[in-house]
């Protein structure tokens, strides 16, 4: 579905990305780990269209959506949520739920939507009519999967969806997840918490500095005895 | 069905009511616009000169009076789409003295002495059909797409870029919305006055909608109709208000930025706030 072809990325005369490719078919959870300033969100951004790369090319279901403006990208089914959640913190729980169905006028869809969302994340329904500044950061965060989800998107692309919660509620978020796994969503899933990620993905790719260092299924990468040396802390 | 002073007074408030109503459509977009006064004087002057001098019937007048200002309106609003808050504000002030000069000079519409005897053609039920419509419209606006869209615009331009919105479209249609709707106020206006001139169409016209936006509450397009209502009856009820217009204008805005910022009337009104 998605195929990220050799792409250059660079913030002035800082190199971010330096030709990086990578794959994302449909159903499948794909992890993107890697340290703090590996590039991850500069990828993402890339694909969102907020960058531009300077060479190489981004397909999103066969067509070049390289130096697409970034909200005609979103039409096209690829979301993300943002470290950073992008709530309307003036706006309810239920409003910001409904800005994320914008796209779309199918009333009775767009409820039902947002049912299956409450039914996902019941804390939610709870605060459904308070405004999203009161939230929590793990609600936030919740909420800002919710909002992509009641877009029905083709591609879901998370950015650090753990960062910063409480453990109990990383084990939320991951959980959630895998029941996209289940659901046969495609998802691009960028983390820090390389475990975890993994543990979710059917595969993996691993960023330094700019480039794919290594590839494979998320359980070989677990395995794997650099990513254990680099990301998971050394032999368990 | 009204006498005529009635007829008057409430034609007054209908036609205060659709020009205050005209702000809310770029403020839905978080743009604060004073320009509208302007399309206001094109749409009145534009309609004048048809209905005068060429004999055009009232009814295509008042469609070339909406047409000229939707124009100029994508037009202009094309000009300022990144603009924000205070130079936003300076621009469509800036836009309204530019129409206002040079009205003051185009000879064809009068320029300085105005234009006079124009035939009383607005009725009591025009005015009010529009705000109707005006009213319909804004209610259903909310849960359309395009409200949607506003409404992120006017919150979080960047997170709804991320929702997929096409920003500057969305602000540009909604401030040539707000100068079609000024442009067929205006029209109005000048049909039910029977004599405008330039000088109708100024800071003071603008400073008194703005009057009536903040005072009724500038969040929700409710709070425009209850401030016009009320702020355009009140001269009536108190004869003194005439020649002390403009300074109690300043002294309401001026109260309701201290006692009430939002105005009277706002969203969270009935929203649960309970964190």
């Amino acid at each position: 579905m998605l195929r990220v072809s050799d792409v250059q990325v660079g913030y002035g005369a800082i190199r971010a990305l330096r030709g990086v490719s990578l794959e994302v078919m449909e159903g499948e959870v794909v992890a993107l780990i890697g340290a703090n300033g590996a590039g991850k969100s500069t990828l993402l951004r890339t694909i969102s269209g907020v960058l531009r790369p300077s060479s190489g090319d981004v397909l999103f279901e066969g067509q070049s959506i390289c130096g697409m403006a970034e909200d005609k990208i979103v039409r096209r089914g690829i979301l993300q949520v943002q470290e950073g959640r992008g709530i309307l913190t003036r706006m309810t729980v239920q409003e910001n739920l409904e800005m994320g169905a914008y796209g779309r006028s199918d009333k009775a869809g767009i409820r039902h939507d947002m049912e299956l969302i409450f039914d996902k994340f019941p804390v939610l329904r709870d605060r459904r009519k308070q405004f999203g500044a009161t939230l929590s950061g793990g609600e936030q965060q919740m909420l800002a999967i919710g909002r992509a989800l009641m877009a029905r998107p083709k591609l879901l692309m998370l950015d650090e969806p753990s960062l910063g919660l409480a453990p109990m509620l990383v084990q939320e978020i991951f959980r959630t997840i895998m029941d996209f796994k289940q659901e046969k969503r495609t998802i691009l899933l960028v983390e820090q918490n390389a475990r975890k990620a993994l543990q979710c993905a059917d595969r993996g790719y691993v960023l330094e500095t700019g480039t794919i260092v290594l590839t494979g299924s998320g359980a070989a990468l677990l395995k794997s005895e650099e990513v254990q040396a680099a990301y998971l802390g050394g032999r368990a | 069905m009204f006498d005529r002073y009635t007829e008057s007074v409430l034609t007054n408030i209908g036609i205060n009511i659709i020009m205050t109503l005209s702000m809310y459509f770029p403020m839905a977009v978080g743009q604060l616009s004073i320009a509208q006064v302007g399309f206001m004087a094109i749409g009145a002057h534009l309609a004048t000169v048809l209905t005068l001098h060429l004999h055009t019937p009232f009814g295509l007048a008042v469609l070339a009076a909406a047409l000229v200002p939707w124009s100029l309106g994508l037009l202009f609003g094309k000009l300022i789409v990144r603009l924000q808050g205070l130079t936003l504000a300076f621009a469509t002030f800036a836009f309204m003295e530019v129409v206002q000069v040079f009205f003051l000079n185009f000879t064809p519409t009068g320029d300085a002495r105005g234009l006079k005897g124009i035939a009383p053609l607005t009725q009591l039920w025009h005015v009010w059909a529009l705000v109707l419509l005006l009213v319909l419209f804004f209610c259903r606006l909310r849960h359309s797409r395009i409200g949607r869209a506003m409404a992120m615009v006017k919150h979080d331009e960047v997170v709804a870029v991320t929702l997929g919105v096409n920003v500057p479209q969305t602000k540009v249609l909604a401030f040539a919305a707000g100068a079609l709707v000024a442009g067929i106020g205006g029209a109005l206006y000048a049909h039910y006055a029977l004599y405008i001139q330039y000088s109708d169409f100024g800071a003071d016209k603008a400073l008194a909608l703005l009057t009536y936006a903040v005072f009724g509450g500038i969040d929700v397009w409710f709070g425009g109709v209850l401030g016009a209502a009320v702020l355009s009856y009140l001269p009536v009820l108190l004869q003194v208000f005439d020649h002390w217009r403009l300074e109690i204008h300043g002294a309401i805005i001026l109260g309701v930025m201290s006692i009430r910022p939002q105005g009277v009337l706002s969203s969270d009104l009935s929203v649960d706030t309970r964190a």
